[in-house]
């Protein structure tokens, strides 16, 4: 089965969704992985897809050409997706008939997961453009015999802080830049797959390590401006600048979606209760993926 | 547990820290932590990786939370060989991997540039390159590796650029070397002919193992290149561990 990509405003990529976050594979596989993971996991369940298959990431509006039936699931940002005159729905399974063009529609900030039962041919990352083919096998045509699943989104917490855990220099830092940073309002300054960078009240860095540190994605530092800026999957894992603090992996999802412009407030949090909603997300999961749902296209 | 620190790094990693009892030791301390590791096989353990003197652990908190984990690691530290004493060199060097680098003309655009900057011409600093075995400390992001102190300490200003695998790059008074084209704002100094990926593509130098560099001249580079085959990697000494 192909898919042909009519129009590409941005990039399309084929990613790994990864869900445990970052591992070392990244720097010799030369792997994407999505920038959202947890979206992107979500959509390969509703499709019966192991949660880290790869998928395609979207930013900015594309057109897509299904050149044969299949089922796949839209996730992450809230981009409108057409077919003909029918509008797909998002966090659910559906069926795509052959010759159908599915017309995104980018809103700002985030990126779009669409998860295609069955495997990409190419097996390694890759970025498409338009008049690009994208070959998919053992693609199930109908959603015969599946349960159609629909995950109910948790409704975006608008307004509320994103939660970080102090990074092991915190307290270098001293306690002016710790407040400074947990009361102050910031605003994203920019976002892409190398970091989120955010403007507000200038806080202090501190001095340089004398080696180099692993820094995993949602690490926090200071830049030279003194604004925050969290690292995001296309960042190199390592550096010499001191950790400030690290976004809760519950929080990764809504950290992704930041759109330039938007506000923002961190609030400190500890590796215990940052476990503890991964392990109740978790759960939540399961509850959703159990739910069966009806959808007719 | 002695001699380690825990470093909270988000809610799915640590930085285990070995203490600084002279710098072979605290690394050669990560390298036995992080093989232990591997050798029990944890269902929680995602990834690890050996960072200089430290090692870094990915694990999964729906399996194992970070008090728990933090028992582990103390276990796993007290009991184990984590602190044996040292290594003799002998034992260290089990594993030396010879690799022919070309440091002429085009392969080398910022060697002129070392040579000024720390007083010597050429063929000294050449000499003093291939003079002797580098430890391989860590493998950074962008998969660079990471080798013990270079023979020459300088600061250097290099524009940033881009460098095609092989290269061997000088930073600070480290030397590094890319398997893979990297982007680095280090001064490329030499390229060397080895495949440093197995056909798995598993990197071949790990940390712990040894590197030396050997200069070649160009036509030699060129046909080592053609070859394409590790030829170089040799054993000098093999002593089983007591």
């Amino acid at each position: 089965m192909k898919i042909q990509v009519l129009k590409c405003e941005k990039n399309i990529t084929l990613c790994k969704a990864d869900s445990h976050n970052n591992t070392f594979e990244r720097p010799f596989k030369k792997a994407k992985y999505a920038l959202d993971p947890e979206s992107a996991a979500i959509g390969n369940m509703l499709i019966e897809n192991r949660d880290d298959d790869l998928c395609l990431e979207i930013t900015g509006s594309c057109e897509l050409l299904f050149g044969d039936d299949c089922v796949i699931a839209l996730t992450g940002a809230p981009y409108s997706a057409i077919i003909g005159e029918e509008t797909l729905p998002h966090y659910c399974a559906a069926q795509i008939d052959k010759g159908d063009r599915l017309e995104i529609k980018a809103s700002d900030g985030g990126c779009l997961y669409i998860a295609v039962n069955g495997s990409f041919v190419n097996k390694e990352c890759a970025a498409y453009k338009a008049g690009d083919e994208i070959e998919i096998e053992n693609n199930k045509e109908n959603l015969y015999n599946m349960d159609l699943r629909l995950y109910v989104k948790e409704s975006a917490s608008e307004g509320a802080p994103l939660r970080l855990i102090p990074g092991p220099c915190a307290e270098d830092f001293g306690a002016h830049a710790l407040e400074l940073l947990y009361t102050s309002e910031f605003t994203v300054k920019g976002a892409d797959r190398k970091a989120v960078s955010f403007h507000g009240i200038a806080i202090e860095d501190c001095e340089k390590l004398q080696h180099l540190t692993y820094a995993p994605v949602g690490a926090l530092f200071i830049d030279k401006d003194g604004d925050p800026y969290i690292i995001m999957q296309d960042f190199d894992d390592l550096t010499d600048k001191k950790i400030m603090a690290c976004v809760i992996s519950a929080d990764m999802s809504r950290l992704a979606a930041l759109a330039p412009g938007s506000k923002i407030r961190f609030s400190p949090c500890t590796v215990e209760e940052a476990q503890r909603l991964i392990t109740l997300k978790r759960k939540e999961y399961i509850r959703h993926y159990l739910r069966i749902n009806t959808y007719d296209k | 547990m002695a001699d380690c620190k825990i470093q909270i790094c988000g809610d799915r990693s640590v930085i285990v820290a070995f203490s600084d009892e002279g710098g072979t030791l605290a690394d050669e301390k990560a390298r036995r932590f992080v093989k232990k590791l591997a050798e029990k096989e944890f269902d929680w353990l995602i990834d690890s990786k050996i960072l200089e003197d430290s090692a870094v652990l990915i694990y999964n908190p729906t399996f194992i939370t970070y008090g728990k984990l933090c028992k582990q690691i103390a276990k796993l530290t007290k009991k184990g060989d984590v602190f044996l004493p040292k290594l003799s060199e002998a034992e260290q060097k089990q594993l030396v991997h010879s690799i022919p680098v070309c440091f002429l003309g085009k392969y080398a655009p910022d060697l002129k540039k070392l040579c000024e900057s720390c007083g010597a011409s050429e063929s000294e600093l050449i000499n003093r390159l291939c003079k002797r075995d580098y430890l391989v400390r860590c493998i950074l992001g962008g998969g660079k590796l990471c080798l013990s102190d270079a023979p020459v300490e300088i600061s250097l200003e290099c524009e940033k650029k881009e460098a095609c695998a092989g290269s061997l790059i000088y930073e600070n008074g480290r030397l590094f070397i890319a398997p893979t084209d990297i982007m680095t704002s280090g001064a490329i100094i030499g390229l060397s002919a080895f495949d440093y990926f197995s056909d798995s593509g598993e990197i071949i130098c790990r940390p712990g193992e040894y590197i030396e560099l050997s200069s070649v001249t160009e036509n030699k580079f060129k046909k080592l290149c053609e070859k394409k085959e590790n030829i170089t990697q040799r054993r000098k000494v093999n002593i089983e561990r007591q």
